[in-house]
């Protein structure tokens, strides 16, 4: 069998450990060049954040160079970017961005577009923004952010366990910071829809991680009472168990994102969609990963040192077990592993009756079939 | 839920797309937000010298919305939206274009003012008058063949330059005799019913004159009413004016008196300065001539509204102690009290207290005591509740005026949101495709379940933003797009689930309950977190990001509501029907499992495994 039918049949047991600390040493990278990217070279805000001006001007014949001119009379840094786009339905659009943010200020910047472009007053659309109001908007989402970081680890911590929450936390950080420095490396503008989408991220990296958890807290509980696995095993065992989950979950949500990508920004050139599913994007790969890389290693980093796994550990080696040895041999019930079946594909229980071999084993991971039970007596 | 899980279904599926339908019957549908439909937005924030504050009461954010929503009802767009978000309010015009307009409009800081009436003017029709009005002119327009462009006033005044018999006062040519006649009269006895004779009309008269009436030429005297002048016994000569007119005709009078009184010059916003006088209007279309401001709006202390004992109700504002304050409002009540030429009878000997917001006089009160004391005054008259309370409102207002500033303008054009949406929506749909294709592929005959729930919370989603009325932005459709995502996720904790039972020796049937409990609990869990995200984003968050928390939250409700009354039965039901013995249509590969036959359930072990199930079954 390949790994492939493998996974489908979930027999897999993939010995992910093995890759933490490479990725781990990835992401520490990522996350450093992200926060050195946004510490030197900034990050590229839209008006919304600054304060400022964008004025569009429909017009066939109206070029940049006469913007320019009409904006130089505003004083420097009035207009900053010229841009040439087309709208859906054909109109040619001059879209000008620069820094007037006060409101009569961009009035009178119409005034002299609209007269330069030989156009009406009100057909040059304008969006002006004061400084105070992006304050607003900067600190409303820091504030939200803040929050909901402390409403979810709150929560996480209840319905599972405070080391998870940490471990999450943590993981979403990681997101953040790379989905940003992504930004900053590229010098893409960050606009309230991309922060909309880094709040989204948040969101399906939180669902990912938490499907993670929670077969970890199942399993941890009937696991530890067997004394046969470590946390690191049983970490692996509900990796192993929700990896197609996780697969699946992330292929159906990165689908419509990938979608609205491709659909809204290169086939009908909307500048909004392509910025906010861009962000998506790298926020969603990132989250997937991390709820796989970051946060489930954190949890068995800090659990391992919890007394009562230590000590599991001390036993198994008193045993001649090797506690690094993680593979799944499924539980023997009389408290000894059965030798020689670390190899996955054996362990798989099967209903089959009278089968001497798998008796031996109870899939406690999942959900043990209950007729199998009284058969084993 | 375990005994009947098909009437669970059916009776779910019933209930929304029933809910769908009525929807759709009574015609409803979502609104379209700003920046779907075009317009413009302006989001205006309290300032103090310079700087945002944000020690604004709700009570004065109230007051300062119901003041800006009159203003915006002005401007006669369809259906605009005037909204607080945190310390923000925000006024959303669809369709607007005009943005200076609307920002002079809007960010204008409103004034409470106290001004004497001079003199009261006339009345402009408000309301089904004011439409019955404009029919009459347009009627007469057409009847009496006068060309667009060209007023009445002109007609009189070219007639009366070319006529040989000017000035009108000669009885024989009554060149404009009837056009102005019934102004002075019809206005005195019709339109000005509030008005004690006298001022109104004397005022009107002067005032008519002087316009129509070109310069040298002789005002038709008031003391002659045209009654006696009567333009019958006459014969009317042929028309002099160069459109060729009749003014002679009684329907030019009637014409001209309508459109004069439609024409009522105010005087605009930019010339009502404090010192001068000016020319308002109430808000029941009175006119009214005022004197330069007595007091002001920070003299205002507060101002209740009550129900006296004689069931009518009362304003009762108070002033400030201080020169600025009470005082000069009890120096102009002692003149309106004695009819001073500042403030001149209207009636009784009494003059009249004008009060003025906005431009718009809310109520003009006769002074019936020379004095007061700063708390014991009382507005009465025959005020509703609710004008009371209106009028409540302003004087409080003028007491704690807070200045809003327009913080972020923005216009949109109507083809660019057009743009968005239907990439948007077309996204959407590959979108969805796409990832019910791969679902049918992977999980087969539960694909297809998914693709049913998929429609369910589709439809509940419409029905509740046509209902809310809520508006759908840009924000809120890429909210709805990302929460499929979250909607099919559940499914897929859910299938994962039940294919980890059976992959570990239960049957399909007796699991499928089972595995939707333990995966249900996850599935809660997991969603929690984007329940809090959205409800923090839309407690917090400002404009945009509201509305895609809005959809965001309502989604992953929905998601948890389809998951729990539709999937769980609908799954419980097809492992229960004959497809239940392949598990390979639900996407479990079982070929390596025992007591498997060609991907069907040997029969011994369907016996074995399956008769707790089929117990349930019956």
């Amino acid at each position: 069998m390949n790994a492939l039918s493998k996974v489908y049949r979930g027999d897999n047991d993939f010995n992910f450990q093995r890759s933490w600390i490479p990725l781990g040493i990835v992401s520490i990278i990522l996350v450093i060049g992200s926060i050195l990217s946004i510490a030197v070279q900034g990050l590229d805000l839209s008006i919304d954040f600054e304060g400022g001006s964008i004025w569009e001007v429909p017009s066939k014949t109206f070029t940049t160079d006469e913007a320019t001119t009409v904006l130089d009379t505003f004083g420097t840094n009035a207009g900053e970017k010229y841009q040439i786009a087309t709208t859906t339905d054909g109109v040619r659009l001059v879209r000008i961005s620069g820094r007037v943010d006060t409101i009569e200020e961009s009035q009178k910047v119409v005034t002299a577009l609209a007269e330069a472009a030989n156009i009406d007053v009100t057909d040059v659309a304008v969006t002006t923004v004061g400084p105070s109001w992006g304050q607003d908007i900067t600190k409303s989402a820091r504030n939200s952010l803040i929050i909901f970081m402390v409403l979810v680890a709150a929560y996480i911590a209840w319905r599972l366990e405070p080391k998870m929450a940490a471990s999450a936390i943590v993981a979403v950080f990681h997101d953040v910071i790379i989905t940003v420095g992504f930004y900053s490396v590229f010098h893409l503008e960050i606009s309230p829809a991309t922060v909309i989408a880094f709040l989204t991220i948040l969101g399906y990296s939180l669902y990912d991680t938490i499907v993670v958890y929670d077969r970890l807290q199942e399993n941890g509980v009937k696991l530890t009472r067997t004394g046969q696995y470590t946390y690191n095993g049983i970490v692996r065992r509900s990796l192993n168990q929700v990896l197609m989950r996780s697969v699946n979950t992330t292929t159906v949500t990165l689908i419509p994102v990938l979608s609205m990508l491709v659909v809204g920004k290169y086939i009908f050139g909307e500048p909004t969609l392509g910025d906010f599913s861009l962000a998506l994007l790298i926020g969603l790969a990132s989250g997937a990963y991390s709820s796989l890389a970051v946060a489930t290693p954190l949890t068995a980093v800090l659990k391992e040192r919890e007394p009562r796994y230590k000590e599991i550990r001390a036993r198994m080696i008193a045993k001649g077990i090797d506690p690094n040895e993680t593979a799944w041999h499924g539980v023997n019930v009389t408290g000894a592993p059965v030798s020689g079946s670390t190899r996955p594909g054996v362990v798989r229980p099967t209903v089959a009756a009278g089968s001497s071999a798998p008796a031996l084993t109870t899939n406690i991971g999942g959900h043990p079939p209950r007729p199998r039970k009284k058969k084993k007596t | 839920m375990r005994q009947h899980p098909v009437r669970i279904m059916v009776a779910t599926m019933l209930v929304v797309y029933g809910l769908l339908f009525a929807t759709i019957l009574m015609g409803k549908s979502p609104k379209l937000g700003l920046d779907l439909q075009g317009g413009i937005s302006v989001n205006l924030q309290p300032v103090e010298k310079g700087k945002v504050i944000d020690n604004v009461s709700d009570e004065q954010f109230e007051q300062a919305i119901e003041i800006i929503r009159k203003r915006v009802d002005a401007l006669g767009v369809a259906e605009p939206e005037v909204s607080r978000q945190g310390n923000t309010i925000s006024v959303q015009l669809p369709g607007a274009k005009d943005q200076a307009e609307v920002l002079a409009v809007v960010g204008s800081t409103a004034q409470l003012e106290f001004r004497p009436v001079l003199a009261i003017v006339g009345k402009l029709p408000t309301g089904k008058d004011k439409t019955k009005a404009d029919e009459t002119v347009a009627r007469l327009r057409k009847e009496l063949a006068i060309p667009d462009g060209v007023t009445t006033a002109q007609v009189v005044a070219d007639e009366q330059a070319k006529s040989p018999t000017t000035p009108a006062v000669d009885p024989n040519a009554p060149a404009a005799a009837p056009a102005e006649a019934t102004v002075v009269t019809e206005p005195a006895t019709t339109d000005t019913t509030q008005a004690p004779s006298g001022g109104g009309r004397s005022f009107l008269a002067g005032r008519a004159a002087s316009q129509e009436t070109p310069p040298g030429a002789d005002p038709v005297p008031t003391s002659e009413p045209a009654t006696t002048a009567s333009p019958t016994t006459t014969i009317p000569p042929t028309p002099l004016n160069q459109w060729g007119v009749n003014v002679y005709d009684p329907k030019f009078a009637e014409l001209y008196q309508t459109e004069t009184q439609l024409a009522a010059e105010l005087t605009p916003t930019a010339d009502q300065t404090p010192e001068g006088e000016v020319t308002l209007k109430g808000e029941d279309g009175t006119v009214y001539k005022l004197g330069p401001v007595a007091v002001d709006g920070r003299a205002v202390k507060g101002a209740t509204a009550s129900l006296g004992q004689d069931g009518k109700w009362t304003v009762n504002p108070s002033f400030k102690a201080g020169v600025d304050n009470i005082d000069a409002f009890n120096a102009i009540a002692a003149k309106c009290y004695a009819g001073d030429p500042t403030c001149p009878d209207q009636g009784g000997g009494k003059g009249q207290l004008g009060i003025v917001l906005d431009g718009v006089v809310l109520s003009a009160p006769t002074i019936n005591t020379p004095s007061f004391a700063a708390d014991q005054i009382q507005i009465s008259g025959s005020f509703t509740k609710d004008e009371a309370e209106s009028l409540t409102v302003a004087l409080r207002y003028g007491s704690l005026p807070i200045q809003l500033e327009p913080q972020q303008a923005e216009t949109i054009s109507a083809t660019l949101g057009q743009g968005a949406l239907e990439a948007g929506i077309i996204a959407g749909l590959i979108g969805v495709l796409l990832v019910l294709s791969y679902l049918l592929l992977y999980y087969r005959l539960l694909g297809l379940l998914t693709a049913v729930s998929l429609s369910l919370s589709a439809s509940m989603l419409w029905v509740i933003m046509s209902n809310l009325q809520a508006t759908v932005t840009l924000a809120g459709v890429v909210g709805i797009v990302a929460s499929i995502g979250i909607s099919l996720d559940s499914s897929i904790v859910f299938y994962e689930s039940l294919k980890e039972d059976v992959r570990n020796g239960s049957s399909l049937r007796s699991s499928a309950d089972k595995s939707f409990t333990s995966a249900y609990s996850t599935i809660v869990k997991a969603d929690m977190a984007s329940l809090i995200g959205a409800g923090v984003l839309y407690w917090l968050a400002v404009g945009p990001v509201r509305g895609f928390a809005f959809y965001l939250g309502v989604a992953t409700l929905l998601d948890l509501f389809t998951a729990y009354f539709f999937l769980r039965p609908a799954v419980v039901v097809l492992a229960r029907s004959k497809f239940g013995e392949y598990p390979k249509r639900f996407g479990i590969p079982v070929d390596d499992l025992e007591g498997y036959t060609d991907g069907r359930i040997t029969p011994a072990a369907s016996k074995k495994v399956a008769v707790p199930a089929g117990k349930e079954l019956s």
